[in-house]
């Protein structure tokens, strides 16, 4: 068994509410935290951590907040990111439906640290059920002292407020967040200003991810160093793994960044192996915006060395051979699974959840959809795929926002990986329709479990 | 239809637009319309779109900017319990175009349409988080996981019997 | 005055010292010529315009003096604002010029070819854009995107289908009007320009949308089908407005006034006045004011000699000099024999008529009824 920093508890029958979470040793690090520890010293456990934001970025999360600007007189905002909308990530879901009092106990510690006495969690508006959730166990922490005016007689006020989005996957881009929290459409800003500087009504503002703040806790409780002994090299602590698609035990999974993918995928600890035995063609390790790797690929690097399920090990090789940890949004694709289908609905929800302001993400995301639906129902001809790889390449890094990025990675791995089932498809329009290209052409070998 | 807020309702509008500083009062506009849409027969029309734009002391063109980018806001009008199918990559590899084709075949309604009883709207949504509980879909605020055949059938039976008892 | 911070940028290997804060647009614009990016949505008089189209998209292959990394991406010039000693690439730089054409070729996706029948053509930002960095052909081969249509009253006529949503015009709502009654509805690539509920837009100022439209979505009802830009002559001409600064560019055929714009610089943004205030018009000036005895005419108005309006025209500035008789000239001075007298096949032509008198856009009936 791995280390649990996060999921440990979540199993303890009514952990959802204040009684039994407190009971089991939790909001020790408020007290911690506002008692023993002052603003500058919670960033710099959290520096010493070497936590990186959980939301897919990857993004030093101390560095981040000690850009926060400080100006006399101006409030300051804390933002959590509950706007979890990519393809094949459910982990900060899981968080806030069974452990809410653990994502408030990071928030509280977190805004201290920021000094905002008014937090924000903007959740996405699907998850409908999960604001009741939040606000009961909000007016429980009241009751106790931990939140509201004069925290456990410190003097530090903070309340933290529920906000259910519209349904845009675009809100979860931090500028397209605040935009949408000020009331607006969820267009990305243009940066700068940055967040930190002019953010929530113009205000400083950071935003982070769920799983990030979550994370806050035990870094406080144990301290920034300790946590930074868990996992290895830059990925420290534990990661959320949401895993999904055609394996035995979906679910979310706490893993200590030192497992091995194969590990991963085929331990009855985790995943389980695939379902009904079958083999492992494909899989998006990080949530649909990542490259997609072949299993060749996926479970030993380019050069043969093992992949592990960490920053560094899943994007080793670059975007040639590897791919990136993400958000944690684990996909596997088994040998049955159509790569063109598959790259199909992820162009398709791409195009669907584009703002639409600036010309290459709303033009090119629409374009690839179409081109992706004429290969797949055997219209397509050999350019289209050239076409494709033409529209992603500028698209990708030509966009206000990374949304743009997102959607041409995909298209460009399936291509770069997976270019015969391109070609089987148009060069066999009919026997496409009704048949599968499976593992066919893949001579690597492909890991059968034991 | 008068499109007011009755009592119950404006004392939840008041406790949203609360929890933002004094003058940004827009910041209440999503959560505003999700109660709007909750109170007015599931969607809204312009005139319950210019009522939330009065009450949050706005011009409607701000209103309708929203109402309009968001995908939760339906603005035409929709049965009593709208399906809304996840379509996206990991669904789709787990079986949901089979339980779209089921829906569209019991129901006798395509994407985007009501049965003609007004109870049921199929809708195909983009990607609701639930990827590891495919195939799924969203019937109001509750997710419906897991779905096979038999169970999009006792759904349905369910949400029947529950229309008949009103 | 106070001392003003100068930083020095080198643009395709030109410096220039500009103030502190200026954007890279805004200094390659300083260099001018072929230096300055093109600019489909950033406008430097409305306020927080720009960074949307890519359009004119730069590479910063030095950061600063200080932190001489270059940016990793491409960054959009109209909203990066300079560094002391940065170095910046446009035209000379491949990464530019190839993302650029994939941006034009994203533009015109889903834009209609009825250059032919629109009315901004000859003064269209996207006909430009296309003509500079644009391929011949399309790789796109599905159907165009098309829009419910929206009557936005008797002014103003929008073509959603050539809107490359720049936002200008909802910015030009936002600051000029103080109740903005059009927006941006619905999303993504269906994302488009309207009211929502069908409203005329009749704000006193609205007008100028027209002017700050890039392309041909919003057009001057007034002047619908009536001429092409280069078949007539811009006036500068001014009238003691109470509403505005009453300062415009008349368009004329002959005396006939057939059109009346806010006056524009060679960015086709709108000019300043003298006392420094964008010069914007009133919706009186531009579709009331159609007599020439309604204005004081201050002379002919300069246009690029580069531009489409200039050509096959007048020599030097406008008006200056006598049109130049090609004809005559290439015929070597004999006068070319009347093929065909154009007033005997069509009532259009005939000089009794003033197409600027016309209600709305004309067409086959209005001339037929002008005979009897």
């Amino acid at each position: 068994m791995g280390v649990k920093l996060l999921l440990e508890k979540a199993n303890v029958p009514g952990i959802r509410s204040f009684e039994v979470y407190r009971r089991e040793g939790g909001y020790r690090s408020v007290e911690k935290a506002l008692k023993e520890m002052n603003p500058e010293s919670i960033v710099e456990e959290v520096k010493k951590s070497g936590l990186r934001g959980r939301g897919g970025a990857g993004f030093p999360t101390g560095m981040k907040w000690s850009f926060i600007a400080k100006p006399e007189g101006v409030p300051r905002h804390l933002v959590c990111n509950a706007d979890e909308s990519e393809p094949g990530t459910f982990k900060d879901r899981y968080l806030m439906e069974f452990l809410p009092h653990l994502l408030l106990e990071g928030l509280i510690v977190s805004s201290f640290a920021l000094g905002s006495n008014d937090t924000y969690i903007y959740i996405r508006g699907e998850y409908a059920w999960i604001p009741d959730i939040l606000e009961e166990a909000i007016e429980e922490a009241k009751a106790a002292g931990f939140l509201g005016k004069n925290i456990l007689g410190t003097g530090f006020d903070c309340n933290i407020h529920v906000q259910r989005g519209g349904g845009a996957y675009i809100c979860g881009e931090e500028t397209a967040l605040i935009e949408s929290l000020e009331g607006k459409r969820g267009n990305p800003r243009i940066k700068p200003p940055f967040p930190a500087i002019q953010g929530l009504w113009m205000r400083p503002t950071v935003v982070n991810n769920v799983e990030t703040l979550a994370a806050i806790v035990p870094i406080i409780n144990m301290g920034g160093d300790e946590y930074a002994k868990i996992g290895v090299g830059r990925s420290t602590g534990t990661k959320l793994i949401s895993a999904c698609g055609n394996i035995n035990k979906p679910g979310v999974y706490e893993i200590d960044m030192t497992i091995s993918v194969e590990e991963f995928i085929y331990s009855d600890e985790y995943c389980g192996g695939i379902k009904g035995g079958k083999k492992l063609k494909a899989c998006i390790p990080g949530g649909s915006s990542v490259p997609i790797l072949p299993a060749n690929l996926l479970l030993k690097t380019a050069k043969g060395e093992t992949r592990y399920m960490n920053y560094e090990s899943l994007s080793d090789g670059g975007f040639a051979t590897g791919s990136m940890l993400g958000s944690g949004g684990f996909i596997v694709l088994d040998e049955d699974q159509c790569i063109v289908k598959n790259t199909l609905t992820l162009a398709r929800f791409y195009r669907h959840e584009s703002c639409g302001q600036c010309s290459p993400c709303r033009e090119g995301t629409g374009w690839m959809e179409k081109i992706l639906y004429k290969i797949e129902h055997g219209k397509g001809s050999m350019s289209d795929i050239d076409l494709l790889w033409d529209i992603q390449r500028k698209i990708e890094g030509n966009t206000i926002c990374p949304l743009g990025d997102a959607a041409a990675w995909p298209v460009a791995a399936a291509i770069r990986h997976f270019r015969d089932e391109f070609e089987w498809h148009i060069n066999n329009p009919e026997l496409s329709q009704t048949s599968n290209f499976g593992l066919q052409h893949y001579a690597d070998p492909i890991h059968v479990p034991a | 239809m008068v499109y007011i807020f009755n009592d119950t309702q404006m004392a939840e509008f008041k406790r949203l637009v609360a929890r933002y500083p004094e003058g940004k009062q827009k910041s209440a506009l999503l959560p505003v319309l999700h109660l709007a849409q909750e109170s007015f027969d599931g969607w809204l029309p312009t005139e319950a779109l210019d009522y939330v734009a009065s009450l949050l002391q706005i011009e409607p063109i701000e209103v309708y900017e929203v109402a309009t980018f968001y995908s939760m806001y339906n603005l035409k009008p929709v049965g009593k319990y709208v399906f809304e199918v996840c379509q996206t990559g990991p669904c789709m590899i787990s079986g949901s175009d089979s339980i779209i084709d089921y829906i569209k075949q019991v129901l006798s309604i395509q994407p985007g349409e009501t049965t003609k009883d007004g109870l049921f709207t199929l809708k195909l949504v983009e990607c609701l988080g639930a990827c590891g509980y495919a195939p799924m879909m969203q019937v109001g605020k509750i997710y419906k996981e897991h779905l096979t055949k038999e169970k999009v059938d006792a759904i349905i039976a369910e949400y029947r019997q529950v229309a008949n008892k009103n | 005055m106070s001392e003003q911070t100068l930083f020095k940028v080198t643009i395709d290997n030109i410096t220039v010292e500009v103030p502190a804060g200026t954007t890279i647009l805004q200094a390659a614009r300083k260099i001018g010529g072929e230096v300055a990016p093109p600019a489909m949505c950033f406008y430097s008089k409305l306020k927080g315009s720009g960074g949307k189209c890519r359009t004119c998209l730069v590479e910063v292959s030095k950061g600063s003096e200080k932190d001489p990394r270059p940016m990793p991406k491409l960054v959009a010039s109209c909203r990066t604002t300079v560094m002391d000693g940065m170095e910046v690439k446009n035209i000379t730089s491949e990464k530019v010029v190839d993302a650029r054409a994939g941006v034009v070729e994203f533009l015109l996706l889903n834009h209609p070819l009825d250059c032919p029948i629109c009315d901004q053509a000859g003064e269209c930002h996207l006909q430009d854009l296309s003509f500079e960095h644009g391929k011949s052909g399309t790789r796109y081969e599905f159907q165009r995107r098309t829009f419910k249509k929206h009557d936005l009253g008797k002014n103003i006529q929008l073509h959603m289908t050539r809107c490359i949503l720049c936002y200008r015009c909802v910015f030009t709502a936002d600051q000029l009007t103080n109740k903005r009654e059009h927006g941006i509805l619905d999303r993504g690539d269906h994302a488009e320009i309207a009211t929502h509920i069908e409203k005329s837009l009749e704000n006193e100022f609205i007008g100028n949308v027209i002017d700050v439209c890039p392309v041909g979505a919003l057009t001057d009802k007034t002047f619908r089908f009536k001429n092409r830009v280069w078949f007539l002559k811009p006036m500068d001409a001014h009238r003691d407005c109470p509403t505005c600064s009453g300062r415009v560019t008349l368009w004329n055929r002959g005396d006939e006034v057939f059109r009346v714009t806010a006056r524009k610089d060679e960015w086709g943004e709108i000019e300043d006045t003298p006392d420094g205030q964008p010069g914007w018009i009133c919706n009186t000036c531009r579709f009331e004011k159609k007599e020439t005895a309604d204005w004081v005419i201050e002379g002919p108005r300069e246009i690029s000699r580069h531009s489409v309006i200039a050509q096959g025209h007048y020599a030097g500035k406008i008006g200056t000099t006598k049109p130049h008789e090609t004809f005559t000239a290439v015929n070597d001075g004999r006068t070319p024999q009347l093929l065909m007298d154009i007033h005997d096949q069509s009532e259009v032509n005939k000089p009794s008529v003033h197409l600027s008198q016309i209600k709305g856009p004309s067409h086959g009936d209005t001339f037929n009824n002008n005979k009897a």
